[in-house]
């Protein structure tokens, strides 16, 4: 079974491509191959993925110090850097792992493992303020509607209410659905007579 | 100074001529193992090989055990072990599972009450009935090992074979993650009135069954199911 999505953005198709076929004969789906960052951004939400492979280059031509800051989508997700260029202290720096287009591809596998493991198994990331539309997931969730209801609820796709649930998860360290009702209790964020206790 | 051995990785190599007392020094949480499995104190200078000698335990077992608990990427080879390392297994998992319901969860539970105490009726009984929740999620989860898989073991190893293991695994509920989730509520969201040494002390307790937990379900999955499927394409 594959266990985890990814996207590569790197402007080199066969670079790209070749890095793709690489991981699908592992443990990762490859959910989109990009040649720009903007175009990624633009379908983010609706792919839930773990981990952004991102070409040095384009992080080069991105020019940010701090990319998870700038671009919040990216905080819940392993970044990694794939080194085509030499690259800047500052980029690595921001990576979850790099790994190097002469890398073979058990080095590859592991490196990216690592990044992904590390990334969802640390919940005290940058924010810890659940956005308006996450309470919203968050108060469905506790009052124990499943991912179609809510999306049909909130007019979202499924996949966007799985992409909520995934930064509740990682804001809170909760992930059961018991444990978020007690969240949601002890924030008032729910009648303690809509509970079932 | 130590007194064991360690590799190019800074673990500690575990080794049938090592000395209980290194064992015990390299990690000392493998005092609870020797504990579940009725070793008597002192040891003296006995080494694991004449420990295991004297207790009747293949000294293979018995440092795969130590194993899983002092690594998290242990790969264990079960090929090598026989139905009687299952039972030994099994007598060591029933014991780890007394050790739960006796001592930790009892403890937790009275940890919980203890923190609540000063919360608000609101807060103390909605977090009083999730940690009452899980506590029964574990004892259903044990029970069910107790009542319907180590029988079946029992069984197999007495030359019945029905193929049951996947069955049982399919079962196999993780009940790791409503402990992390008390873990993240107790130290994140719990209001500030409750009482900070009670607090950690709750943690420290949570932080050890939720330790021993993982150790518990890799014992099962990485050695205990392999080896009772062997078992069962042999005998089938």
């Amino acid at each position: 079974m594959k266990r985890y999505k990814v996207v590569i953005v790197e402007p080199s198709r066969m670079i790209a491509d070749g890095l793709g076929l690489m991981l699908s004969e592992g443990e990762f789906e490859v959910v989109g191959v990009y040649n720009n960052f903007q175009k990624l951004l633009e379908e983010f939400s609706s792919l839930a993925v773990d981990a952004v492979v991102i070409g040095s280059q384009v992080v080069y031509s991105l020019k940010q110090a701090n990319m998870r800051f700038v671009y919040p989508e990216l905080q819940h997700v392993a970044l990694i850097l794939l080194a085509t260029t030499v690259c800047e202290e500052d980029f690595i720096r921001q990576a979850d792992g790099v790994i190097n287009i002469y890398d073979d591809v058990s080095h590859i596998e592991r490196k990216l493992l690592a990044a992904i493991e590390q990334s969802q198994t640390n919940p005290y990331s940058d924010s810890h303020e659940l956005s308006e539309r996450e309470r919203d997931v968050l108060v469905l969730v506790a009052n124990g509607l499943a991912n179609k209801e809510i999306a049909d609820r909130l007019n979202i796709s499924i996949h966007t209410v799985v992409s909520h649930r995934k930064n509740i998860a990682h804001k809170t360290g909760i992930k059961s659905v018991a444990g978020l009702t007690v969240y949601a209790m002890l924030n008032n964020l729910l009648d303690p007579a809509d509970v079932n206790l | 100074m130590t007194s064991y051995k360690i590799d190019g990785n800074r673990q500690v190599i575990f080794s049938e001529d090592m000395k209980l007392i290194e064992l015990i020094d390299a990690d000392y949480h493998l005092l609870s193992v020797l504990l579940r499995l009725e070793i008597e104190l002192p040891f003296g200078d006995i080494s694991v090989k004449q420990m295991c000698l004297r207790y009747d335990m293949s000294p293979t077992l018995f440092l795969m055990i130590c194993r899983i608990y002092s690594s998290t990427d242990y790969e264990p080879d079960y090929t090598s072990l026989t139905m009687d390392d299952a039972l030994c297994l099994m007598k060591y998992l029933r014991a780890s599972h007394r050790y739960y319901l006796n001592t930790l969860l009892p403890r937790i539970s009275a940890g919980v009450d203890g923190v609540l105490q000063l919360c608000e009726e609101r807060q103390r009984n909605v977090l009083g009935k999730f940690c009452r929740d899980y506590v029964d999620e574990v004892r259903a989860h044990l029970d069910y090992e107790e009542r319907e898989m180590f029988p079946y073991i029992e069984s197999l190893s007495s030359g019945k074979a029905e193929c049951m293991m996947d069955e049982f695994m399919d079962n196999h509920t993780d009940i790791c993650e409503k402990i992390d989730d008390m873990k993240s509520i107790i130290i994140k969201y719990l209001p500030e009135s409750c009482s900070i040494a009670q607090r950690c002390d709750l943690l420290f307790d949570i932080f050890a069954l939720r330790e021993d937990l993982v150790r518990h379900t890799l014992l099962e999955m990485k050695i205990l199911a392999p080896l009772i499927k062997q078992e069962e394409r042999r005998t089938k």
